[in-house]
């Protein structure tokens, strides 16, 4: 069954007078379970799917559908609780929020629904993810005392902490180095694997998306190509 | 809960310019309300104290009327017109007052405005207050201080001179007044006419708590002050007419008692045989109606000052008087002592309602100056808010976490502003503020004011700056309200 569907989706931004046709009319599906790319060139729309998937942009026609649940129409208390229970956002620029700490950060979407988990079983899962990114030792500090790759991992942790079905990643390489980038779209894999979490992350970078099972390749807001492929996990451990 | 405070109170810690300028504005302003309430509440309490303790008590009751009756008389336009009334079954009132478990000590009272003359000069005015000095200093005990002389002797005829009209007064005619002296009274009234007295000066005094309008006020036997307020047996008060008698008096006019207005000037006709001496002696000589008009009305009092065991009682006792003169169908009332303290009393609470508009214009600018400031910090963080938001945080969430935020700085600056203003109204309070002026006596509802840190001025504070808090974040709350996430993560970049 696909947890991401998109039919014949257009995005029309306004600049001033002139309008910006972002995507022309989009369709696709992603799986559950697929660490899915989103490919191209810039300007090509990959961001603008991304935010449509994720809930925190409309689409100006067409359908977007997340695990079952069609998003046009829905009021802005219904998205915000569609994100949080559903998605887990990595940012290109990580935005952590500046004043928690690794551990803070990690926790904060697991205060904010109605159904929060015991501080106890909080604690241990949070625990688990620092380990799982490999930042143990750094729980207590905040993200200005980070490196951009620590940052990234911090972000991955947080957009997992809810066990959301689908995490979204934009460009999660771009403001990192090509060695770190690579780390952390491994790191994304493991927890893919690991979680069975849907990741869906876009790049132009085509090394990374040798990693992805399912490349969607866009150009001018079209899509080019939509192929799946399998990769063994092994080969990216 | 625990992460909104943890953001808000690291916020502010980590926005250490906008936290200083918004602590800043809020602490100082509401060190000025504190200290200012705190100096204004101080003030109040000094001229309540002084005139409950000094002059007033805490209940007055005069005869019913309307107008601006105080112990210095009507003081609005029909001053000069009409007289103050007399309290009509005094000694039921009186019987009633004692019988009433709260009422301390009570005090009956006269007023009368007079112009002192000493043979030919005219040396100024004076208030009199026409009182019965035993019962005076029982309900007065502290206020008066004899600088010369005694009170008069009980049932004897005399007065105190204010110090502070005698003053006055020497300086015009360069002499000094002492007891022993004799000076002429006069009053007049459009009700009573012209009334002289003589009185001889038994002692100078002053009030030890004063202002500039006790300064005018002497203390005289109440027989001469009744006499000089027109309150003698032959006293005439507007009398009610039933509609039967205004019906008869409605056939006769001015002309029909007088004649027409040219009967003056007609020629008279001179009746040979006139009257000789004896006859205008005998009228001239009989002093009768002359004699029953100065005659002193001895059970008329103005007023019946009461003092109360405890403040707390006014009200009821209000209540107790107005059933008690309803019930007994008496035309009396009762005032309060700030009615009954007058203008300068009055005066010092309108001063304090200005001061009330003046902080509530610089609450107005505050929340200006720090919405200004919010609006830029919560700019700077669309970003932030904007990551909150995609990652899950409610409208709500973000609206609370700006509000605890602005709330948490208000509470850290409303504090320091009000240590701040403790710590001046202390040593406000160890100098003491001297009035230098007739001004700032009216203000300070005395001559020197040692301000107190009042709790209510404490509790206004903080509600001031809860609403200036509340006020300043709507607007940046609004705009972050309206700004989707994509759109504050974008401004962000």
């Amino acid at each position: 069954m696909a947890i991401v569907e998109l039919e014949n989706v257009k995005k029309v931004y306004t600049l001033g007078k002139a309008e910006v046709h972002a995507v022309r009319g989009v369709s696709f599906s992603i799986e559950k379970g697929d660490f899915a790319s989103i490919v191209g060139p810039s300007g090509s729309g990959k961001s603008t799917i991304l935010n449509l998937i994720g809930c925190i942009d409309q689409p100006t026609e067409g359908v977007v559908s997340i695990n079952g649940t069609r998003t046009e129409g829905l009021k802005d208390k219904a998205l915000t609780t569609l994100r949080h229970e559903t998605l887990g956002f990595i940012f290109q620029s990580f935005n952590l929020i500046p004043v928690l700490n690794v551990y803070e950060n990690i926790e904060f979407p697991l205060l904010l629904g109605k159904n929060r988990p015991g501080k106890k079983g909080i604690k241990e899962w949070i625990e688990f993810l620092v380990e799982a990114v490999g930042l143990a030792d750094h729980m207590h500090h905040k993200s200005n005392e980070l490196s951009g790759g620590q940052r990234q991992r911090v972000a991955i942790a947080r957009a997992l902490a809810t066990k959301p079905e689908i995490v979204l990643a934009d460009e999660p390489t771009a403001n990192l180095d090509s060695k770190t980038g690579q780390s952390i779209i491994e790191l994304m894999k493991k927890m893919n694997s690991e979680l069975n979490t849907t990741f869906i992350f876009s790049t132009h970078d085509r090394t990374i998306m040798e990693i992805a099972d399912h490349v969607i390749e866009l150009l001018d807001g079209l899509i080019v190509e939509d192929s799946k492929r399998s990769v063994e996990a092994g080969s990216i451990s | 809960m625990k992460i909104l405070l943890t953001i808000a109170l690291r916020n502010i810690r980590e926005h250490k310019v906008k936290t200083t300028i918004i602590g800043l504005i809020m602490a100082i302003g509401i060190m000025v309300l504190v200290v200012g309430n705190s100096f204004m509440d101080s003030a109040a309490a000094g001229i309540e104290r002084y005139y409950i303790q000094n002059y007033t008590g805490h209940l007055m009751i005069t005869g019913q009327s309307r107008g601006q009756l105080t112990l210095f008389g009507f003081q609005d336009m029909t001053a000069m017109e009409r007289a103050v009334p007399r309290i009509p079954q005094y000694a039921e009132v009186v019987e009633f007052a004692n019988s009433l478990p709260y009422v301390e000590t009570i005090n009956p009272q006269v007023s009368a405005t007079a112009m002192v003359s000493r043979g030919d000069k005219m040396l100024g005015a004076t208030q009199l207050f026409g009182v019965v000095p035993e019962q005076y200093q029982v309900m007065f005990p502290d206020n008066v201080e004899l600088l010369e002389g005694d009170f008069w002797e009980p049932g004897s005829q005399g007065m105190l001179l204010n110090k502070a009209v005698a003053d006055r007064m020497e300086k015009h005619v360069g002499f000094t007044f002492k007891p022993g002296d004799k000076v002429l009274f006069t009053s007049a009234s459009t009700v009573s006419g012209m009334r002289i007295r003589e009185a001889e000066i038994t002692g100078i005094f002053e009030f030890r708590q004063s202002n500039v309008q006790l300064d005018m006020v002497s203390l005289m036997d109440i027989s001469n002050v009744r006499a000089l307020a027109g309150m003698v047996v032959g006293h005439a008060e507007p009398a009610e007419l039933s509609p039967e008698e205004q019906a008869f008096l409605g056939t006769i006019d001015e002309e029909s008692i007088f004649d027409s207005f040219d009967s003056l000037f007609a020629p008279t006709q001179v009746e040979e045989e006139v009257a000789g001496d004896d006859y205008w002696f005998s009228l001239l000589g009989d002093t009768e109606s002359r004699d029953l008009s100065n005659v002193e009305d001895t059970g008329a009092w103005q007023y019946l000052l009461i003092r109360l065991t405890d403040e707390k009682y006014l009200r009821q006792a209000q209540a107790d008087f107005a059933e008690f003169f309803s019930e007994q169908n008496i035309a009396a009332q009762t005032r309060d002592w700030l009615q009954g303290a007058g203008a300068m009393a009055e005066l010092s609470y309108g001063i304090k309602n200005i001061f009330n508009g003046v902080v509530f214009i610089i609450a107005i600018v505050a929340i200006i100056i720090i919405m200004n400031t919010l609006v830029i910090s919560v700019t700077e963080r669309m970003g932030e808010i904007g990551t909150m938001r995609a990652i899950g945080a409610q409208k709500s969430f973000v609206r609370r976490m700006v509000m605890w935020e602005t709330l948490l700085l208000s509470g850290i600056a409303g504090t320091t502003g009000v240590l701040l203003g403790a710590l001046v109204l202390f040593i406000l309070n160890r100098v003491g503020l001297e009035a230098s002026n007739m001004f700032l006596e009216i203000i300070y509802g005395g001559p020197v004011l040692r301000p107190e840190l009042s709790m209510s001025s404490v509790l206004t504070s903080f509600v001031v700056i809860l609403i200036v808090g509340i006020v300043s974040s709507t607007y940046p709350t609004a705009i972050v309200m309206k700004t989707s996430p994509l759109k504050a993560m974008e401004s962000s970049r």
